[in-house]
């Protein structure tokens, strides 16, 4: 109990000097590490998948840029044609409480069946720290990571950028790009992209 | 197959397209009142004229500027023009910034003019009205955002709207700045410098908008700092910036209070002329330590060589007299020393608080002080050769003078020391000196002074322990050899003061532009930073030779290393390009370039190896290893390859 007034200070000083809080990760490096709570409450982490590729989807389904994914089913079809290669799919959104795109719980299980998500998990963070760990700017905001914990993508989902859901088919999407190269022992040819969408909405 | 994908969007987007109205009237989508407006009634054949969409927001709302920023979309048109009649792009207006935390964005708020210039063929049809016709897709956000699209045409005669085109004119980036702009990576930022020279610069808020979404971190600050006769604004790289960008392109951008607003557009290739080296950080202690080694060292180097000699003599001649005398001497000749430098020191903070681009030696930049430096050397000479006997010695050499002329003598002994030392640097100085021109005034001062104790410290310790002088020589005529030795040593380096006057008068040049290249000796070519950037921009392994008539380390490091048959040898079969940065008179652009490095004396040795690495920075003092060893980056290269 006595470390406790210890442990304040230190705290409050770690937040003083880790400003600015939002950051940003480089590919090639180690994906941090992350917990964070699912639709069930349970704390998931990105190192409980240690060994298998996982891709981070930063999403909101009230973002036009996110609606041209998943109105006719185009970000579905990605996450189950994955999930069948053994790709783990992470969903997450950082919309802090109040702001557009958050919802409880149970709201997201609704939206997520609705939308006939086929993602490992979706994972909330309303108070947007894993967001900003990440540096995702957009929804959609797209990271892949390897099985040895390495980021080897991150950036927009596709080529175009534009609202319009007939782009898709004209685009090159990074994130199929990526896994295929990186599923057959590949390097990835685009590694970075200036990823385009709605902001992320966060705690201001 | 680029156009084949070109015309299947364009089928697309048309068949998208057949769902919206084409509307004569604005038409309000996603919170913005868009109407297309030209600033003419009717087209004449041959003519210029604008047109645009006008965006008017609700308020809160915004539309997005070329770069969006961290999130965010620009708007698109697409034109569908009558034969004879060509779009121009987008002339977008000074966008502003908006902060959503941690998120910062690009844009317009309220009301914005998108125009674009267009042409009118000389044999455009005027029998029938022309309709100008364009599809505008938008995303207006405020915090949520909404996409917006409306298919917008106009027949004339049009309703001319000149007024608000004229005032959106106001609105427009100026083409060019009216500076000298240079822009510079190093390993975390860009940094944009721009000098007005003569002209007063008054700058607000300062903000750079670059053109490239993924250069640079938008929501941190950037940092404007004045600089010598300008500005440097830091901008902070992203973490995964494209590394390949030739140029930086953008808007520069300055507020001053709520309404002013300037802005210029910027399109400057990124010169690697002062190079990314990130150097640790100097401290004060380790600057001072520097500074004293290299005082210490300097004792040794060819431009003091001959003054120590002189004292040596002097100590001689002093060998029997009593021991507080001698300690007193050694306090003298020390504060002759200290003396000199706090006015060199002086000079040096005062001129450069002026403005003044000066380093090291910059006194030696004088034709005239060299002149006067060459006459006490001619006196001093003559003195040793025994022509005559100054009354008030200059060396304290003179073996009838009374202690007190010994003293006065003493002390400008110190002070010639100091003034004969300055064409050269010895090692370690440059790091020191480089730190103290850079830092408040009183921390120069102690650097100055730890560099006067280590050129003085030898002597000091030797008048302390008087004992130690057991080890010379009694006097006796193997004097007079020396003192002809010595005299032959101050002739020649007259001679060389009379080659710097000359140089400097222009009789001569270090460089000449058409120096012919043989095998057996280097061909330089005269340093610029546009000729460097040339190089660099080509891969081509580069040295650069910073120098001057009046650093005598320089000449020794030419003479002995450089202008070798070897170091030609090396340098062609690298393929090196040699550049001579030459100091001898005043030179910005040479200046500017050590201080890019944290230097501002010579001499200065710079290796680019060609792959874009970061120079290499040789020692002040060259040997043939030390090049050799520097250039087989090269082989390795090479083997790499």
């Amino acid at each position: 109990m006595n470390r406790k007034p210890a442990l304040l200070p230190i705290l409050i000083l770690s937040l003083i000097f880790s400003a600015p809080a939002f950051s940003a990760v480089e590919n090639n490096q180690p994906a941090p590490d992350f917990s964070l709570t699912d639709l069930d409450g349970n704390i998931r982490s990105l190192s409980e998948f240690n060994g298998k590729f996982v891709v981070l989807e930063w999403v909101n389904h009230d973002c036009p840029f996110v609606k041209k994914h998943y109105d006719q089913g185009h970000m579905q079809a990605l996450q189950a044609e994955y999930a069948q290669k053994g790709v783990v799919w992470l969903s997450i959104n950082s919309s802090a409480e109040g702001k557009q795109g958050n919802y409880s719980p149970e709201e997201w299980k609704g939206l997520q069946a609705e939308k006939k998500s086929a993602a490992t998990a979706t994972l909330l963070d309303p108070e947007g720290k894993v967001g900003k760990l990440y540096g995702a700017q957009t929804t959609p905001h797209m990271y892949v990571v390897n099985p040895d914990g390495d980021l080897i993508y991150q950036g927009a989902i596709d080529s175009i950028k534009s609202t319009n859901t007939s782009d898709i088919e004209l685009s090159e999407n990074y994130v199929r790009s990526a896994l295929d190269s990186a599923l057959s022992g590949g390097t990835v040819q685009t590694p970075f992209s200036k990823a385009y969408g709605c902001s992320v909405k966060y705690k201001s | 197959m680029a156009t084949s994908i070109g015309r299947f969007l364009s089928i697309l987007f048309f068949t998208i397209w057949l769902s919206v109205p084409v509307s004569a009237e604005p038409v309000y989508d996603a919170h913005a009142r868009v109407e297309l407006i030209a600033d003419t009634a009717e087209i004449t054949p041959g003519s210029e004229f604008q047109a645009g969409v006008l965006f008017r927001m609700d308020p809160e709302w915004h539309v997005y500027w070329k770069n969006p920023g961290d999130s965010g979309l620009a708007p698109v048109f697409k034109w569908e023009l009558p034969e004879g009649i060509s779009a121009g792009e987008i002339r977008w207006p000074i966008p502003q910034k908006i902060d959503l935390p941690p998120l910062t964005s690009y844009g317009y708020e309220k009301e914005v003019l998108l125009a674009v210039p267009f042409k009118a063929s000389p044999e455009l049809n005027t029998q029938l009205p022309a309709v100008l016709r364009v599809k505008v897709e938008w995303l207006a956000c405020k915090v949520e955002c909404i996409p917006g699209k409306a298919e917008l045409e106009i027949k004339t005669p049009f309703q001319a709207n000149n007024e608000i085109f004229r005032k959106t004119e106001s609105t427009y980036p100026a083409k060019k700045l009216p500076w000298k702009v240079e822009a510079r990576r190093t390993e975390k930022n860009i940094q944009l410098s721009f000098f007005s020279g003569e002209a007063k610069m008054s700058l607000g808020d300062v903000y750079f908008f670059p053109e490239n979404e993924a250069l640079v971190s938008h929501a941190e600050p950037q940092t404007l700092t004045r600089k010598n006769q300008g500005y440097e604004l830091q901008i902070p790289l992203s973490v995964n910036h494209p590394e390949d960008l030739e140029s930086l392109r953008g808007v520069l951008v300055s507020r001053e209070g709520l309404s002013a607003v300037r802005g210029w557009e910027v399109n400057v290739p990124f010169s690697s002329a002062a190079p990314a080296v990130v150097r640790p950080p100097l401290h004060l202690a380790g600057a001072v330590f520097f500074a004293f080694l290299g005082g210490l060292i300097l004792n040794l180097m060819p431009c003091v060589l001959p003054v120590l000699s002189l004292k040596i003599l002097s100590f001689v001649s002093e060998a029997n007299q009593s021991r507080p005398s001698v300690l007193k001497q050694g306090l003298i000749f020390t504060a002759g020393v200290l003396f000199s430098f706090w006015v060199l020191a002086g000079a040096l903070i005062l001129l450069k608080a002026g403005g003044q681009q000066i380093g090291w030696g910059f006194q030696l930049q004088s034709p005239w002080f060299v002149a006067v430096l060459a006459v006490i050397f001619l006196i001093l000479a003559f003195n040793l050769f025994g022509f005559f006997e100054i009354g008030l010695s200059l060396t304290g050499a003179g073996q009838n003078l009374s202690a007190k002329k010994g003293w006065a003598g003493t002390f400008a002994s110190g002070v010639l020391a100091v003034v004969v030392a300055t064409p050269c640097t010895a090692p370690f100085m440059g790091t020191a000196l480089g730190y103290a021109l850079t830092q408040p005034a009183w921390t120069a001062w102690i650097i100055f002074t730890a560099l006067g104790f280590g050129l003085a410290f030898p002597y000091f310790i030797l008048c302390a322990n008087p004992a130690w002088l057991r080890f010379i020589p009694k006097p006796g005529p193997w004097m007079i050899t020396l003192k002809r030795v010595l005299g032959t040593l101050l002739l020649l380096t007259v001679f060389w003061l009379g080659w710097i006057f000359s140089v400097q008068m222009g009789a001569f040049q270090i460089v000449s532009r058409n120096q012919e290249a043989s095998a057996h000796k280097l061909s330089w070519e005269p340093y610029s930073e546009a000729r460097l950037t040339e190089l660099l921009a080509a891969g081509r392994p580069i040295f650069v030779d910073f120098t001057a008539a009046w650093c005598l380390t320089c000449q020794v490091n030419e003479r002995l290393v450089l202008d070798r048959k070897e170091t030609a040898e090396l340098f062609k079969e690298g393929n090196i390009a040699a550049l001579k940065a030459d100091w001898t008179n005043r030179d910005e652009e040479v200046t500017r370039a050590l201080a890019s490095h944290g230097r501002n004396s010579i001499p200065f040795y710079l290796f680019y190896s060609g792959k874009g690495a970061a120079p290499v920075v040789l020692p002040e003092i060259l040997t043939p290893k030390i090049v050799r060893e520097a250039l087989s980056v090269l082989d390795l290269q090479k083997e790499a390859n």
